[in-house]
């Protein structure tokens, strides 16, 4: 290795690993990056620019008809709509799972363990299973097509539990003891000391959580009946390109348009708490 | 009525029996030091007392009043913890209120408490800043406070300085004392440090394996310790202990051999008549020896390694054949590690004896002054 790039791997902090490890992860990312980039890239795009000889990464001519083409559907309504059952649903989501997960990691009940392994296994059982009986269930008791059916379902996540529970696994027992001799029961225990505590856990699970409900398509396809209910993802699919016809070639355009407008919330949320996110992920897998 | 009373306290894990029959009465006022190794058993037996460990068997009471039962925050007691256990989201003075507020104390008084326990640990200019932002004395002094502003009958401190460096440590242990003579509370303090034990104590109690060994005075178990555990553990750098066979007995008068030492038999007389075993073991503390003079026989040693602390220096001579000595040297000139033997002197009054089994066997001091 020439001596200028060890003096750089030394300067940098890193070592002869990381000279493979870093090209990989740069060209993975690149690879996960070309969709999004292609997606706003077309969203600005003229139709007839959108099916090319040669690929066009960056547009040549720039027009936002598109997006007016997206704002004539009732897009605000399902923004709206989307925004509450993804805020409403996150909310309640990490609040039951911050309970749950430190009930799970700190409190001594006999079937524990067993009770953390249903939870976890319940993640197989896929959402196809499920979601025809839960929907007679909402159809019967009179709550199809309301809030209440777009959020009840996503409230229990097991996800956030987890993610919880590893968190609440590592938080210092002299806390607890400190507090319950400062007279502190269960309650007080929660919600003064062990949840403020819990940032960094709960960033991650709501901005995890919050993409999740944001992005639910499925559930809120079934369960919505009228125009006014719908949610973004579920109203945006009315944009995609009918195979064979002339408007695949016109739709494209705006369909992006009305896929980039869906995924700037989950992406603002993600940058803007990017660095509790990746310590509340990491959390429980290295020694802190 | 004592302020702390243990009748045949005992605790266990599953099948591992960690405190064993503990009997212990603490007086109003008294600053009582638990003392031992690692894994003894001091801090279960203190959070045993505070309530946060219940107890397998046995009985406890403070102030009079059984204490099965009853909460941790009920007894009257207050912990200052080893890691301080500050709560990181909260100032100081919220830190220190903390259990006021659970107590639904009204904000006004709540206030006027946390200020007046801050005035008297001069914490006064930190009642708004976070535990990040305060140094590990600062830290503790908060954990102080906390535990002040419940106004408890007895604190308990469980290991409370082990997390500061050497010189914080001497000024927090004095702080400590005034504060003691201050308050005029009980006081339980962990520590597996003898010279805090020796410092603060009005008595200590020496404990292993989840028993306790004794409990006096600090001069007491210095002087005369019950068994030779208790006079190792106690006394920095530690009694050095010499295998001795007992050649002759006659009533209270022993004959002893060790080998190194002439002359080669020396005699010592026992408080009373005991029947001994044939090897037993001499104590003697490194003050005890002299380099030059004593008044009792002589060992020939070589001197492998000196220690030197400024006005004191240890010599350390591993090599003698009845058991390693530590020496200490007061002198102004120091010996230096040698190849060849040098005569050391014993203040014979002052030996301990251990019988086979480790217990002490009292000795005639007097008669050992004129030996």
């Amino acid at each position: 290795m020439p001596q200028w790039l060890e003096r750089e791997l030394e300067e940098r902090r890193l070592n002869r690993l990381d000279l493979l490890i870093w090209p990989v992860g740069l060209a993975v990312a690149t690879l996960w990056a070309l969709p999004f980039v292609w997606m706003v890239s077309t969203s600005f795009k003229f139709p007839a620019d959108v099916m090319t000889q040669d690929i066009e990464w960056l547009p040549s001519r720039v027009t936002f008809d598109n997006y007016i083409k997206v704002f004539e559907y009732p897009v605000v309504r399902w923004g709206i709509n989307s925004l509450i059952q993804a805020t409403l649903a996150t909310f309640f989501c990490v609040l039951f799972g911050a309970m749950a997960g430190y009930a799970l990691a700190r409190m001594h009940f006999p079937g524990r363990n067993l009770l953390f392994v249903i939870f976890l296994a319940s993640l197989m059982i896929p959402v196809e299973v499920s979601v025809i009986p839960l929907l007679l269930a909402f159809v019967k008791v009179g709550w199809a097509s309301s809030y209440q059916a777009l959020i009840l379902p996503a409230i229990g996540n097991v996800f956030s539990v987890y993610i919880f529970r590893q968190f609440f696994l590592t938080f210092p027992a002299e806390l607890e003891d400190a507090a319950k001799m400062d007279g502190a029961g269960p309650f007080n225990l929660f919600f003064r000391i062990a949840l403020p505590l819990a940032r960094a856990p709960a960033i991650a699970a709501s901005v995890i959580i919050f993409t999740l409900n944001w992005n639910s398509f499925l559930w809120p396809l079934l369960v919505t009946f009228d125009e006014s209910m719908k949610t973004l993802p579920v109203g945006v699919a009315a944009f995609t390109p009918v195979v064979g016809t002339r408007t695949q070639i016109e739709g494209y355009s705006v369909a992006m348009a009305a896929v980039t407008i869906l995924s700037i919330p989950s992406l603002l949320l993600f940058c803007f708490l990017q660095r509790y996110f990746i310590q509340g992920i990491s959390q429980g897998s290295i020694k802190q | 009525m004592a302020a702390i009373e243990l009748k045949n306290v005992a605790k266990s894990f599953g099948n591992v029996a960690v405190i064993q029959g503990v009997d212990l009465s603490v007086e109003h006022g008294e600053f009582i030091v638990f003392v031992g190794p690692s894994g003894c058993g001091k801090s279960t037996l203190l959070r045993m007392i505070c309530g946060l460990e219940p107890i397998t068997s046995g009985a406890l009471s403070i102030g009079g009043k059984p204490m099965q039962g009853v909460a941790p925050a009920k007894r009257g007691v207050a912990m200052v913890f080893q890691n301080y256990a500050l709560y990181p989201h909260m100032t100081v003075a919220e830190n220190m209120g903390f259990s006021l507020l659970m107590e639904r104390v009204p904000r006004k008084e709540r206030e006027a408490r946390v200020k007046r326990a801050a005035e008297t640990l001069q914490l006064g200019e930190l009642l708004g800043r976070r535990p990040k932002e305060l140094s590990g004395g600062q830290r503790q002094r908060v954990a102080i406070g906390r535990a002040i502003v419940r106004d408890p009958q007895v604190f308990l401190f469980d290991e409370p300085l082990s997390n500061l460096d050497a010189e914080l440590r001497v000024q927090m242990r004095l702080e400590l004392a005034k504060l003691h003579r201050k308050l005029g509370a009980t006081m339980i303090y962990v520590t597996h440090d003898q010279t805090e034990a020796m410092t603060l104590a009005d008595r200590i109690v020496v404990l292993r394996s989840g028993v306790i060994e004794q409990i006096g005075t600090p001069l007491e178990i210095y002087a005369a310790p019950r068994n030779r555990f208790v006079a190792g553990f106690m006394g920095s750098p530690k009694m050095s202990f010499l295998a001795a066979k007992v050649v002759r007995t006659s009533g209270r008068e022993v004959t002893l051999a060790v080998e190194g030492m002439s002359p080669a038999t020396v005699d010592i007389e026992l408080r009373k008549a005991e029947r001994l075993a044939d090897q037993v073991t001499l104590g003697i503390r490194p003050e005890h020896f002299r380099m030059k003079g004593g008044q009792g026989p002589r060992l020939q040693a070589r001197i492998d390694f000196v220690e030197r602390l400024g006005g004191d220096s240890y010599l350390h001579a591993p090599d003698h054949p009845a058991g390693g000595l530590i020496i200490r040297q007061s002198d102004a000139v120091p010996v230096k590690p040698d190849a060849m033997p040098v005569t050391i002197g014993v203040d014979w009054p002052e030996v301990h004896l251990f019988a086979a089994g480790g217990q002490a066997i009292e000795l005639k001091r007097e008669s050992l002054s004129e030996s």
